[in-house]
C-alpha cells in the first residue's frame, strides 16, 4: 500500500485534535465507522425526541424520496444493518452533522467525533466508555471536568414525588437550571413531604463537595425517599468512578438530565476550562435500542470538535 | 478571576451595591468612569457593564462566569444558564393588559403586542389559544389604544403606566425579579468562588439590603 506524507504545517488545530482522538479510540479497540450524510427523513422523524434539536434539513432526492442531512451520528450507527446487536460493537466516528445552533437559531454544520459501544455489552464496557471520555478530555486539556448523573435515579425521584407529566417536565427544567427557589415553591404548592423537599434542595446543590461526600449525601437522600435499591445500583457505578485515575476531575451533578425516554443510566457532560459550553456529551441509552426494536445495551459519547478550535490549553 | 456581568442602569447599580456590601466592590467602579470593564486582581473579580437584555447572553456563552439578569430576560431568551438565586430586587410581573372591559372575541384571532414574543407565545400556547403576535420594541401600551392590538404582554411594576393610559392588568403570567445566573461550564471550574459569592449575596438578601 502506498504511504502518504504531508507537510505538518498545513495541519490545523481541529485536524490535530481529531487525529489525536481517533488514535485514542483506535488504540482502545474501537473500529472506524463511516456513514452517509444522507438518511431517510422518516427515520429521524420517528426518533425526533432523541435529537438535540428537532429541526432537520430535508431535501428531495432525484427519485423523489424525502431525505435529510444527518442531524445525529448515534441514530444512524445504531440503525446500521452491518452491525449485529447480538454481539459487542465498538465503533468510533468522525463526521459532520447538521443542527440548529442554540446560540444563533440558524442551521450550522458541526464536526462531531465520538464512540458508540452497543449490543451484547457489560457494565465494564460502560465503565470503559466513561474512562475513554475522561481520557478524551485529558488529551485535549490539563484543565477539564466531567460531570455525571444517573437517569434511573432521576426517574425514580420524579416518580416518588407523584408529579403529573407537565409537573415532571417543569421539575426537570428547574432542576436542569439549578433553580432551587422555583423548585421548592413548586413542591411546596403540591404539599410534597417536607423531607422530600429538603432532599431535592440538597440534591440540586450537587456537586457540594468531594465525590465521597456527595455519595454519602446521595445515599441519605435515597434512604429518605425510600429508593435504596436504585441507590445500590448507583453505588457500584460510583465505586469504579472513584477508583479511576481522573477521579478528581469528576463531579456528581444531578442537574444533568438527558432525555428520560432514551437514557437509561449514566449520563455525562465534559468541559474544558476557557470554553463556555460542554464539549463532550454522552451516556447509556438502552431505551433508544428498545424503541428501535433492537436488543442489547448501548453507551457512547460525542465530542463537539467545532467548540474546541483554538481554545485548547 | 471571576467575571461578573451586570446590567447597565438603575437595577445594575442596585445589584452592584449588594455585591459591594458583600465584600466584592471595586473602588474604581464608583468613580463615575465610563469604562465598561473593571478588574481587581487582589479580589480576583472582574465586572462588565452590559445592556440588560444582553447579560444572559454573556453568561450563556461564557464571556462572563456569573451575572444578574431579570427573570423576564431569562424567560424570553431561554438562555441555557444556571439560575442560582433570587436577588429579591427588580420585583415586578409579566402580565397581559388591555383596555378596561376588554372581552376577547371567539370569532377573531387575538392580537397581542409585546416586546416579549417568546413569553407571549408560550403563555397562549399553554392555553391552546391561537394569537397574532405584533412585536414592538417600546411604548407597548400605545398598541391597544391605537387599535394595533387587542392586548399587550409587558412588564408591570406599580401599574401606574397602565392606569394613566386607561389600561388594566388582565392576567399575571409570571412574577419577575433579578436572578443570579451562572455559566454551566464556569460552574465546573469556579464552583468555590461562585458558591462564596452566592452565600455572601444570600446574607445581603436575607438582611433586606
Amino acid at each position: 500500500m502506498k504511504k502518504f506524507t504531508c507537510n505538518p504545517n498545513i495541519i490545523d488545530e481541529k485536524l490535530k485534535i481529531a487525529l489525536s482522538l481517533r488514535s485514542l479510540y483506535a488504540d482502545a479497540g474501537f473500529s472506524y465507522y463511516e456513514s452517509s450524510e444522507f438518511e431517510s427523513y422518516d427515520f429521524y422523524r420517528e426518533h425526533q425526541d432523541f435529537l438535540v434539536c428537532g429541526n432537520i434539513i430535508t431535501f428531495n432526492d432525484t427519485n423523489g424520496a424525502l431525505m435529510s442531512l444527518r442531524p445525529d451520528m448515534t441514530l444512524c450507527i445504531i440503525n446500521s444493518p452491518f452491525l449485529a446487536h447480538n454481539k459487542q460493537n465498538k465503533v468510533y466516528y468522525d463526521g459532520d452533522i447538521y443542527r440548529v445552533s442554540s446560540f444563533t437559531g440558524r442551521y450550522k454544520c458541526y464536526r462531531q467525533l465520538g464512540v458508540e459501544c452497543f449490543g451484547d455489552i457489560k457494565d465494564k464496557d460502560v465503565e470503559g466508555v466513561f474512562n475513554l471520555a475522561l481520557a478524551s478530555l485529558s488529551t485535549l486539556s490539563n484543565s477539564f471536568a466531567l460531570a455525571f448523573s444517573d437517569t434511573r435515579l432521576i426517574s425514580k425521584f420524579i416518580s416518588t414525588l407523584h408529579l403529573s407529566k407537565a409537573e415532571a417536565a417543569n421539575f426537570i427544567k428547574m432542576f436542569q437550571s439549578k433553580n432551587k427557589d422555583g423548585l421548592v415553591d413548586m413542591l411546596k404548592s403540591k404539599r410534597i413531604n417536607y423531607n422530600y423537599i429538603v432532599a431535592m434542595r440538597t440534591l440540586i446543590d450537587f456537586p457540594s463537595g468531594t465525590l465521597a461526600s456527595c455519595e454519602k449525601e446521595l445515599l441519605n437522600i435515597c434512604k429518605t425517599m425510600g429508593i435504596e435499591d436504585e441507590a445500590n445500583c448507583f453505588k457500584s457505578l460510583l465505586g469504579w468512578i472513584k477508583k479511576g485515575p481522573w477521579a478528581k476531575n469528576v463531579q456528581m451533578d444531578f442537574s444533568l438530565i438527558g432525555d428520560l425516554n432514551y437514557y437509561s443510566g449514566l449520563y455525562f457532560n465534559g468541559f474544558i476550562n476557557t470554553i463556555g459550553e460542554a464539549v463532550l456529551s454522552g451516556g447509556q441509552y438502552d431505551k433508544l435500542l428498545e424503541k428501535m426494536n433492537k436488543s442489547g445495551k448501548a453507551v457512547g459519547f460525542g465530542v463537539n470538535i467545532d467548540a474546541l478550535g483554538g481554545a485548547i490549553c | 478571576m471571576l467575571s461578573i456581568a451586570l446590567a447597565k442602569g438603575r437595577l445594575g447599580e442596585k445589584v452592584y451595591n449588594m455585591f459591594k456590601s458583600a465584600g466584592f466592590g471595586i473602588a474604581e467602579m464608583e468613580e463615575g468612569s465610563r469604562k465598561l470593564i473593571f478588574e481587581d486582581k487582589k479580589k480576583k473579580i472582574r465586572y462588565f457593564w452590559v445592556k440588560p437584555s444582553d447579560v444572559a447572553i454573556y453568561v450563556e456563552r461564557g464571556a462572563a462566569d456569573i451575572g444578574v439578569a431579570g427573570k423576564d430576560i431569562l424567560l424570553e431568551s431561554q438562555a441555557d444558564v444556571y439560575e442560582l438565586m433570587d436577588m429579591k430586587c427588580g420585583i415586578c410581573r409579566m402580565s397581559v393588559a388591555g383596555k378596561k372591559g376588554f372581552v376577547p372575541k371567539v370569532d377573531k384571532t387575538l392580537k397581542v403586542a409585546t416586546k416579549f414574543s417568546n413569553i407571549a407565545s408560550k403563555f397562549y400556547a399553554s392555553k391552546y389559544q391561537d394569537i397574532e403576535i405584533i412585536h414592538l420594541n417600546g411604548s407597548i401600551e400605545l398598541a391597544p389604544l391605537l387599535g394595533l392590538s387587542d392586548v399587550i404582554v409587558d412588564i408591570v411594576e406599580s401599574g401606574n403606566t397602565l392606569r394613566e393610559n386607561n389600561l388594566v392588568e388582565l392576567e399575571v403570567i409570571h412574577d419577575i425579579s433579578a436572578k443570579l445566573i451562572a455559566n454551566k461550564a464556569s460552574y465546573r471550574f469556579h464552583l468555590a468562588e461562585i458558591v462564596n459569592v452566592k452565600s455572601a449575596l444570600e446574607k445581603q438578601v436575607g438582611a433586606g439590603k
